[in-house]
């Protein structure tokens, strides 16, 4: 970089951070003049949106909606999973939670929280249930990559077996209006398309940075699919495009939207980058997605 | 090797292969010398000469693990094969070489035969230290160790392995063993350890001969049918579904066309799951990394007026002295990844110091670890002001410069708001020898003309708030006729050296931490 410009990039700069120090929060509630859900920074957390990575687990352990861990039966597996109902008693359509390749830790937990929160039952199973040692699950992995490798060994196939036990288990809750989505961020995302595909009764599909299943599957899909994506996240971004085009083909219902400036996982480090924003925008498109589809 | 270190190994070596389960009287009745099989061709004996390159090459899954035992564990080297269904398990254990490189190489030669290769660290938490058998300093004390353990312990550990194998998701219940004596030359093999009375096993000599006979072996009598499936399974090992969702994750592999680090063409992409030995932990592989971390640390609470500066230190290998770098926590405080941070530094050769300093701001008088939310330990570490961070930090620096291995040579290095400490504490103690920021703000143009030593900064172009200060930085530095040195990466985000796995992030800390390294290595040495 020579001299000149460098001069001209530091007045730039200069003007920046005079006028618009806070132009990554600004973002978040500005644009197109939507809802005015913000993140609340590393250490507090707003309301209308999931907490981040750093206040997760003072937001389980606060939280005053009932959640508990129940085993589900699928086949030999004792599916451990965690359900957080809304307040009151009323009947409510189910989101089946389908974690990230990091498991079903207490971030998704959090995000369980939310879901309920936005008045749905949050059905969350762990997918490494038996798996971890010694026959454990999840919570007997001793460090998070343990479980994380775990993770991308389980077969799809298996993941799909595991699902449809808890979405025939939610089912029959007896606050289920009857009403049932998919949810997940990444892997998760991945598994949800997937999985409203292979579940014809599924209500709606909410897919976070997650990759679309094979064409033959896509001519299965009955449910709306939601796709949220970080624009700084090529690799997935690069499958927007043709899903689009399958969908249409195909007469799918298929509504995306890309965050300039975020990242992929963006829910999780909602601090990096424009992730906040795309956090914000993210998270209550595909809360009003859900609540319209599961009226 | 003298002959009483040769003796004792005999003996340990007998001890051992007695806990795998084939030196019992029955089994060796059922012993063949030389049991011919059909050869193997997927697999060779690799050489001491060669285990490294093998290692480096091996397109196959592997990592440490710590297997549970009671309250403690083992550490283990896993190798998995590529293959889709389940496979039997073979521990690998060598009473002379413990999981030395040949070891670990052998072992991927075991699942390059399809089979699940355990190589176990039977000496984990019994060297000096609590280190491993890689902390003893020769052979005789690691036969020594040996010797102390007992046919008990021994036994016991190799119980935990073998309920470890047959458990892992991947294996078919079947655990064999596959002893490796490097002193008479020989290949133990023992095909069931369940069963100590009707183990079958066999001999073959340690050999270009031998060992396809004795992988050969294994085969048969486990009834391994393995079908390399190169082309539905990834090198992670793991399913295609969900490796083929990684790699359109750009998760697993950094970008391509990603710029490589000065002097490293090819070094390697960064997985976050999985720890780069010249890289340094991120989120999600932070605590595994401290807790197979073989070096020497510990926490010392450092005099600090009325409160104690809870401090981790943690050393290079060796006795020899070294440069202290004081190592700045960031703004979710002094956690497992910042002493990832600063196992990586001490494995580089420095001397790493982590303060805590947020010490004495939680209500019992203790620090960041007494709280049980972070998010509580956050507000209350607030407390810590900036001038008072910087007292603290001059305090933990005078202390390591008195520690015995202290070369007198001191750096600091520091991420997010550690950066910007960092990046002032150049000015405050203009003794320092080096200050490396990681996306931190500079400190006011007084203290900025008061820094002596060099500046190296790393930022993410995704990161307005700092990276914004970046230019007149460097502006200012030039006119007070600095040393400042900065990097800005594209597409990525503030904290990427935690957050290793999106947008730009893998470029970034493949290029940032050599620099890092190089740095401090020649400021500091």
């Amino acid at each position: 970089m020579n001299r000149k410009l460098l001069l001209l990039v530091a007045l730039a700069a200069a003007f920046l951070v005079a006028h618009n120090g806070v132009a990554q929060e600004a973002n978040a509630q500005n644009k197109n003049g939507k809802k005015k859900a913000a993140t609340a920074g590393l250490g507090g957390k707003s309301p209308e949106l999931p907490a981040n990575l750093f206040v997760a687990a003072s937001t389980v352990a606060h939280t005053t909606l009932r959640h508990e861990w129940i085993d589900i039966p699928a086949g030999k597996t004792k599916l451990h999973t965690w359900i957080e109902y809304p307040k009151d008693e009323a009947k409510a359509p189910v989101v089946i939670l389908m974690h990230y390749e990091a498991g079903l830790d207490i971030l998704q937990r959090a995000l369980a929280d939310q879901l309920a929160l936005d008045g749905f039952i949050a059905v969350a199973p762990d997918l490494l249930s038996g798996r971890g040692p010694k026959g454990g699950n999840f919570d007997a992995f001793a460090f998070p990559d343990e479980a994380l490798r775990a993770n991308l060994k389980i077969p799809q196939a298996e993941a799909m077996r595991l699902y449809k036990a808890a979405y025939d288990y939610a089912a029959k809750l007896p606050r289920a209006s009857g009403k049932i989505a998919s949810l997940g961020c990444s892997l998760g995302g991945t598994l949800s398309f997937r999985f409203a595909a292979e579940t014809p009764s599924l209500t709606a599909a909410v897919v976070f940075y997650g990759m679309p299943p094979s064409d033959a599957l896509l001519t299965k899909i009955n449910a709306p699919v939601l796709g949220l994506y970080g624009g700084d996240d090529d690799p997935v971004d690069a499958t927007i495009e043709p899903t689009a085009a399958a969908m249409k083909k195909l007469g799918k219902s298929f509504e995306s939207h890309v965050y300039p400036g975020a990242t992929h996982a963006f829910l999780t480090y909602q601090a990096e980058g424009l992730n906040g924003a795309g956090t914000a925008e993210g998270w209550t498109a595909a809360m009003e997605f859900l609540k319209e589809h599961t009226k | 090797m003298n002959p009483f270190t040769k003796t004792r190994l005999f003996a340990i070596a007998g001890t051992l292969l007695a806990a795998t389960g084939f030196a019992s009287a029955q089994s060796r009745a059922m012993h063949a010398a030389h049991p011919t099989y059909v050869a193997t061709l997927r697999s060779t004996l690799p050489s001491v000469q060669n285990a490294k390159a093998m290692l480096d090459q091996t397109q196959r899954c592997r990592d440490w693990v710590a297997v549970p035992m009671g309250s403690s564990f083992v550490l283990a080297f896993v190798v998995y094969p590529i293959r889709s269904d389940n496979a039997p398990v073979v521990l690998v254990t060598a009473p002379q070489d413990g999981t030395s490189a040949w070891v670990r190489a052998v072992s991927d030669q075991v699942a390059a035969e399809g089979f699940i290769a355990i190589a176990p660290d039977l000496l984990t938490n019994m060297g000096p230290h609590n280190g491993d058998s890689e902390s003893f300093a020769s052979p005789q004390a690691m036969a020594d160790a040996m010797h102390r353990m007992g046919p008990a312990e021994i036994a016991r550990r190799m119980d935990a392995l073998r309920e470890y194998a047959r458990a892992l998701p991947a294996s078919n219940g079947v655990v064999t063993g596959l002893a490796l004596d490097s002193r008479k030359s020989q290949i133990h093999v023992t095909v069931d350890l369940s069963n100590h009375a009707s183990a079958r096993a066999a001999n073959f000599p340690m050999t270009d001969a031998g060992w396809p006979q004795a992988l050969g072996y294994l085969t048969r009598e486990t009834k391994n049918h393995f079908v390399p499936d190169e082309s539905g399974m990834t090198s992670m090992g793991m399913n295609m579904d969900m490796s083929q969702h990684l790699q359109h994750m750009g998760m697993a592999m950094a970008q391509t066309g990603a710029k490589s680090a000065p002097g490293a063409g090819s070094s390697p992409a960064i997985s976050f799951a999985e720890k780069q030995p010249n890289l340094p932990a991120g989120y999600y592989t932070a605590l595994s990394t401290l807790a197979k971390s073989k070096l020497r640390k510990e926490w010392v609470e450092i005099p600090l007026g009325d409160v104690k500066l809870h401090t981790w230190v943690e050393y290079p290998a060796g006795e020899a002295k070294a440069g202290v770098v004081i190592v700045m926590q960031f703004g979710t405080g002094m956690d497992e990844w910042v002493r990832a941070v600063a196992d990586q530094l001490a494995l580089e050769g420095f001397i790493a110091v982590a303060p805590d300093l947020w010490s004495g701001t939680a209500p019992n008088g203790g620090g960041r670890d007494s709280f049980e939310f972070v998010d509580d330990a956050m507000k209350a570490g607030a407390k810590i002001s900036a001038d008072e961070a910087q007292r603290r930090y001059k305090v933990a620096r005078e202390w390591a410069l008195k520690l015995p291995r202290a070369s007198g040579k001191t750096g600091s290095i520091g991420f997010c708001a550690g950066g910007g400490n960092s990046f002032r504490f150049a000015g405050e103690v203009p003794e320092l020898n080096a200050a490396v920021v990681y996306y931190g703000t500079p400190p006011t143009p007084e203290v900025m003309a008061q820094i002596k030593a060099p500046v190296l900064g790393f930022y993410g172009e995704n990161d307005a708030r700092v990276t914004s200060t970046v230019a007149p930085t460097i502006l200012a530095m030039e006119k007070l006729g600095k040393v400042y040195e900065s990097h800005i990466y594209p597409k990525t985000t503030h904290s990427f050296l935690y957050f290793q796995d999106m947008a730009g992030n893998p470029a970034a800390v493949n290029d940032a931490w050599p620099r890092t390294v190089a740095f401090l290595k020649r400021n500091l040495n």
